[in-house]
């Protein structure tokens, strides 16, 4: 004896709202995160040593200190503490030096990212180096963490 | 007879009514109004598709950790260390670092001392970390001249020295395996 629905069979239907929320909320993510990222490393060309023993950049606090320069003169034109900009002069420094020791003041285990374009001269990201080390002496530190920030070498794994 | 057909008529009078009922119940229930989520959905993972792939194909950066250390009194210039006064000061090696053009071995260099068992100075950055891993002493401290700790100060030639052959140098020595590495202040 066999049953007849007159109906038919239910439809199976997968449920599609939670999987479009996740996916929506993905895309906000990866969205808001590459606009902060792109606010805080602008574009340089860093420096790509051959080999490298460098390692990669842990995601710890750090902040990031970038070093706008010349092309072709290499001379540094100006500072970007994150996305805050800092004239490269003794005024910009001096401030780019106290904002920095209120960074190390509230943690002191704080890493300083030194991003500087490969063309850049040696004594213009020395003088960022010295500007690190003025606000730790501020704050009263007794060493600083610095990271040089490199490209990644294509051969490293 | 009569009650028999009469009988029959209503059973089938009655079997229409039930089909009659079952297609006006049909009839009445509203018509499935369905939203096509496929083309969104496609959409959707496109754009996923393109966040992750933009920002993937960004070169990624890598760092060279370093401490600086911090005097906090520059003026003070004693210190009471306990050392040895006796024991032999190894003398730090040096590296002058020149740039003569764009390109990451368009560089001069002048490495200090100069070790005639080494063989030739290196004059590339490229060739700089074989001779540099040369002179590193073995563990057992039987061939070599040098320890991982010994200090190798990265001087400029001049003003004009570019950060990319500072940081070749830089790691040139890391790679050697050498960890005491100075940057000297650059001479104005």
């Amino acid at each position: 004896m066999s049953v007849v629905f007159p109906r038919g069979p239910a439809p199976v239907r997968a449920n599609l709202t939670p999987l479009i929320d996740v996916t929506f909320l993905l895309i906000v993510f990866f969205a808001l995160v590459s606009q902060i990222a792109d606010t805080e490393r602008i574009e340089l060309q860093l420096p790509q040593p051959a080999d490298s023993a460098s390692a990669i950049a842990p995601d710890g606090s750090r902040v990031i200190v970038s070093l706008v320069s010349d092309e072709v003169t290499g001379a540094v034109t100006g500072y970007r503490l994150g996305a805050l900009p800092f004239a490269a002069d003794d005024a910009g420094r001096a401030a780019l030096v106290s904002r920095m020791a209120t960074f190390y003041g509230s943690n002191p285990d704080l890493a300083v990212r030194v991003r500087a374009d490969g063309t850049a001269s040696y004594p213009s990201v020395y003088e960022a180096l010295q500007v690190i080390t003025d606000a730790a002496r501020e704050a009263e530190l007794s060493d600083a963490r610095v990271h040089l920030a490199i490209e990644q070498p294509r051969s490293a794994p | 007879m009569t009650a028999h057909s009469g009988t029959l008529a209503g059973a089938s009078l009655g079997a229409e009514s039930i089909a009659d009922r079952l297609m006006r119940r049909r009839r009445r229930r509203p018509a499935f109004v369905g939203v096509p989520l496929t083309a969104m959905i496609d959409i959707v993972f496109l754009l996923l598709l393109y966040f992750l792939l933009s920002m993937q194909s960004r070169p990624r950066e890598a760092i060279f950790a370093l401490d600086l250390q911090i005097d906090q009194d520059e003026s003070s210039t004693e210190e009471t260390v306990d050392t040895d006064p006796f024991a032999l000061q190894e003398p730090p090696m040096v590296i002058v670092v020149g740039s003569t053009g764009v390109g990451r071995d368009a560089c001069t260099l002048d490495v200090r001392p100069i070790i005639a068992s080494a063989g030739p100075p290196p004059r590339s950055i490229a060739e700089l970390r074989p001779y540099l891993r040369s002179l590193r002493a073995s563990d057992d401290g039987s061939t070599g001249l040098f320890r991982d700790s010994q200090t190798v100060i990265i001087q400029s030639s001049d003003a004009t020295t570019r950060w990319e052959h500072v940081m070749g140098v830089y790691s040139a020595a890391r790679q050697a395996g050498l960890t005491q590495i100075t940057f000297e202040e650059p001479t104005s």
